[in-house]
C-alpha cells in the first residue's frame, strides 16, 4: 500500500474508468492524483472530458473500472454498497447544478435530511441545521418549501444540506451554472468562506473558467487524463 | 430521527394527493366488494340455518327406512299380487320406535345431551270449513318439546306450553290461509283417514316460509290417535350443547341404539353445501378484485417512482440505503392501503345498510317472511384487511425495489 500522509483526504492511483457498450468509452484515464484535507480546487475541462464521471468515482457514487481509491487512509474498492452509502452520509456532501431538494419537505426539513438518514434525531442536529441555514443567509426561510423560494436559495439550501453532517469533503457540480452572475458571486464566496471557517474540502466542478481561477488549485481534465495540475496560492 | 423513511413515506402521501386518492379509492372498492357479497349473502344464509336449527332439534333419532324394495323379493313371496297394497303400510310400520322411552333412558347419559323430545310427524290436512291444507303434523310432549327446539319462543298469540290433547299450534301464514285465530277450531286429517277437531291455542312465527305455512303442533297422543300410531312414535329430537358437536353426537347415538340419528348438518346438506359453493365463486371473485386493484396501483406506483427518481438518486447520495428507499415506497402502499382498508370497511358498511333496505321495502325473501339481520361478515372483514395489506405490498414491491437498485448517478442525470 502506498504511503499515505495523515494531512491525505484521498488518493487516487491509476484509476480508469471504462463505460462498456458497443463503442467503449474511456471516460477516465490512469489518474493518480492526491488532494489533502482542507484543499479549495477545481476540476475544469470541456464537456465530455471525464470530470463529471471524476467527480462520481471521488464521491463514491460510481466505482472505478481499475485502480485504487483511498479515503482518509481506507481503500475503498472491498466497500459494498452500504459501507459507501454509510461513508458517502457521514464524510461526503454534494450540491449538484439543479439544486435536487426535496419539494415536500421544507428548507429546514431539507438541510436536516442527511441527520436523518444517519438516524440523528438531537435538537442538537435542528439547532445545527437553523445555524447552516442563518449562515448562507436563510434565517427566514426555514419553513419555506423549494417551490417558494428563487433558484439562488435553492441553492443556498443544498449548500447548507451538503453541510449538515459535517463532511470531510463537499463536491459542487456546476454549482453554479444555474444561476446569474451575481448571485453565482456570492454562492462562491459562500464556499470560500465556509472552507475558512470548517475546514472542509471543497472540490469544485466546472466549466466556468473564472470560477475555476479563483480556487486554490485547477485540475484540468481532457479526454479522461489529468493534462494540468496547478497550484494559485 | 429512527425512522425517516416513515417520515418521508408518510410526507409523500399527503404531498401527492393524487396519487394517493387513485391507490386508496382503488383498495377501498376491492375491499368494500370483499367484504359486501359475503357479508349479504352469508347473512342470508347464516339467517336460514339459525331458524333451521332454531326450529328443529339438532339431531333427529328415526328408525331406518326399511324400504319395501329392498324387501320386495320376501313379501312377494309371502304376499303375491297384494305387496303393492301393502307397501305404503309396511313403509309407515318400519319407522315407528315402540319403546321411546327405553332408548330416551339409555342414551340420556350420552355427553353433549341437554334435552330429548320425542313426537310424531307426518303430512296430514288442516280442515276449516270449505277451506283445506295439506300440513305436517308433529305431535309432541310440550314440556320437553320447548326444552329442545325454540318453538315457544316464536309464539306470537297464545301459547304452547299448555297444548293439551284437542287443541292444536299452527304457524302464523296457515292460520291466515284457513281465516282461523285463538279459540277457533280445525279439522285435522291424518294419513288413513282418520281424524280430530281441535281448538287452536297458539300461533307461531319462525320467519321460516316452509315452517310459517305448513307445520302444526297437537299433543303427543293426539297426533298418535291421528295417525294410528297407537303408543309409538316416529323419533327423538335432541338438543346438545355445542351444536357444531352434532354429527359426532349422532354417529354415538347411532352405534348405542342402532337407529339411525341425523344431525341438523345432514338435515341441512344442501344449505350447507351451497354456502361451500358460494364461498368458491367469492375466493374466484376476490382473486379478479385483487388482481385487477394490483395491476391498477402498480402502473400508479410504476409512475410516481418514476416521477421521482431525482429524489431517489439525491437521498442515496446523501447516504440513504436499498433498503431505506424501498421502505419509504413500502411503507407509503402499506399506510394507503390501511386507510383504504378504513374507507372500504365503512362503504361496505353502507352498501350493506343500502342493499338491507331494497330487501325491507320488499318485505320478504324467497326462504324466509322475516328479514335476516344483515351485518358484516367477520371473517371476510378479517380477509379484506390481509387483501389490502397483501395487494399493497404485491403491487408495490417491484417498483419499490426497482427505486432501490436505482443508481444514484443515473438517477440525478435522469
Amino acid at each position: 500500500m502506498a504511503e499515505i500522509s495523515k494531512n491525505t483526504l484521498l488518493k487516487l492511483e491509476n484509476i480508469n474508468k471504462t463505460y462498456t457498450g458497443v463503442q467503449p468509452v474511456h471516460a477516465l484515464r490512469s489518474i493518480n492524483l492526491t488532494i489533502c484535507k482542507g484543499e479549495f480546487l477545481a476540476i475544469v475541462g470541456p464537456s465530455g472530458s471525464g470530470k463529471s464521471t471524476m467527480m462520481n468515482v471521488l464521491g463514491l457514487l460510481d466505482a472505478p473500472t481499475s485502480g485504487k481509491l483511498y479515503y482518509l487512509g481506507q481503500e475503498t474498492s472491498k466497500w459494498d454498497e452500504k459501507q459507501k452509502a454509510e461513508f458517502r452520509n457521514r464524510e461526503i456532501g454534494f450540491i449538484f447544478q439543479a439544486h435536487l431538494l426535496l419539494p415536500e419537505f421544507t428548507a429546514l426539513e431539507n438541510v436536516l435530511m442527511p441527520s436523518y438518514i444517519s438516524r440523528k434525531t438531537k435538537k442538537a442536529q435542528k439547532n445545527r441545521a437553523k445555524e447552516i441555514l442563518e449562515n448562507v443567509g436563510l434565517g427566514d426561510k426555514f419553513y419555506s418549501k423549494p417551490a417558494q423560494l428563487s433558484g439562488g436559495q435553492n441553492q443556498r439550501v443544498a449548500i447548507a444540506r451538503a453541510l449538515m453532517n459535517n463532511p470531510s469533503v463537499v463536491f459542487a457540480d456546476e454549482p453554479t451554472g444555474a444561476l446569474d452572475q451575481k448571485t453565482g458571486t456570492e454562492i462562491y464566496n459562500l464556499f470560500r468562506k465556509i472552507n475558512a471557517y470548517e475546514g472542509m474540502t471543497f472540490i469544485i466542478v466546472t466549466h466556468e473558467r473564472d470560477l475555476a481561477l479563483k480556487a486554490d488549485r485547477v485540475i484540468e481534465i481532457v479526454d479522461g487524463r489529468i493534462v494540468r495540475d496547478e497550484r494559485h496560492n | 430521527m429512527k425512522f425517516y423513511e416513515l417520515f418521508i413515506a408518510l410526507r409523500y402521501v399527503t404531498s401527492n394527493l393524487k396519487q394517493s386518492i387513485i391507490i386508496t379509492m382503488a383498495i377501498s372498492i376491492g375491499v368494500s366488494l370483499i367484504i359486501w357479497i359475503p357479508s349479504i349473502n352469508l347473512s342470508f344464509f347464516d339467517d336460514l340455518i339459525d331458524k333451521s336449527v332454531a326450529s328443529a332439534p339438532n339431531i333427529t333419532i328415526e328408525k331406518e327406512l326399511d324400504t319395501f324394495e329392498k324387501n320386495a323379493p320376501k313379501f312377494n313371496l309371502f304376499f303375491g299380487d297384494r305387496t303393492l297394497l301393502l307397501k305404503d303400510q309396511v313403509q309407515t310400520r318400519k319407522r315407528n320406535i315402540k319403546s321411546y322411552k327405553e332408548i330416551m333412558e339409555q342414551i340420556k347419559y350420552v355427553e353433549q345431551i341437554e334435552a330429548m323430545s320425542p313426537y310424531v310427524s307426518e303430512q296430514g290436512f288442516v280442515i276449516r270449513g270449505t277451506e283445506e291444507r295439506g300440513a305436517q303434523i308433529r305431535g309432541i310432549i310440550p314440556g320437553r318439546e320447548v326444552k329442545v327446539t325454540d318453538i315457544e319462543n316464536d309464539i306470537i298469540r297464545g301459547g304452547i306450553r299448555n297444548l293439551g290433547i284437542n287443541d292444536i299450534v299452527l304457524g302464523e301464514t296457515l292460520a291466515d290461509k284457513l281465516n282461523v285465530d285463538l279459540g277457533d277450531r280445525v279439522t285435522v286429517t291424518g294419513p288413513r283417514g282418520s281424524s280430530k277437531s281441535l281448538k287452536v291455542v297458539g300461533i307461531f312465527s319462525t320467519g321460516l316460509r316452509e315452517n310459517d305455512e305448513f307445520q302444526v303442533y297437537v299433543a303427543l297422543k293426539s297426533g298418535q290417535q291421528i295417525f294410528n300410531l297407537g303408543n309409538d312414535v316416529n323419533g327423538i329430537g335432541i338438543k346438545i350443547k355445542d351444536i357444531y358437536k352434532a354429527r359426532e353426537v349422532a354417529g354415538k347415538l347411532r352405534e348405542i341404539t342402532g337407529l339411525d340419528a341425523e344431525s341438523w348438518m345432514e338435515e341441512n346438506k344442501q344449505i350447507l353445501d351451497q354456502i361451500s359453493r358460494f364461498r368458491l365463486i367469492i375466493t374466484f371473485i376476490n382473486f379478479l378484485i385483487i388482481f385487477s386493484a394490483a395491476s391498477s396501483i402498480t402502473s400508479v406506483f410504476i409512475m410516481l417512482i418514476a416521477s421521482k427518481s431525482k429524489e431517489i438518486g439525491i437521498l442515496k447520495s446523501m447516504g440513504a440505503k436499498n433498503f431505506s428507499v424501498m421502505s419509504v415506497f413500502l411503507i407509503q402502499a402499506i399506510s394507503l392501503s390501511l386507510l383504504a382498508y378504513v374507507l372500504g370497511l365503512g362503504f361496505a358498511k353502507l352498501l350493506i345498510e343500502w342493499y338491507a333496505g331494497i330487501i325491507e321495502s320488499a318485505g320478504e325473501t324467497f326462504f324466509s317472511t322475516e328479514i335476516p339481520e344483515f351485518k358484516i361478515s367477520m371473517e371476510y372483514a378479517v380477509l379484506a384487511f390481509f387483501y389490502s395489506l397483501f395487494t399493497s405490498i404485491l403491487a408495490s414491491i417491484i417498483p419499490s425495489y426497482q427505486a432501490a437498485k436505482l443508481n444514484p448517478v443515473e438517477a440525478i442525470n435522469g
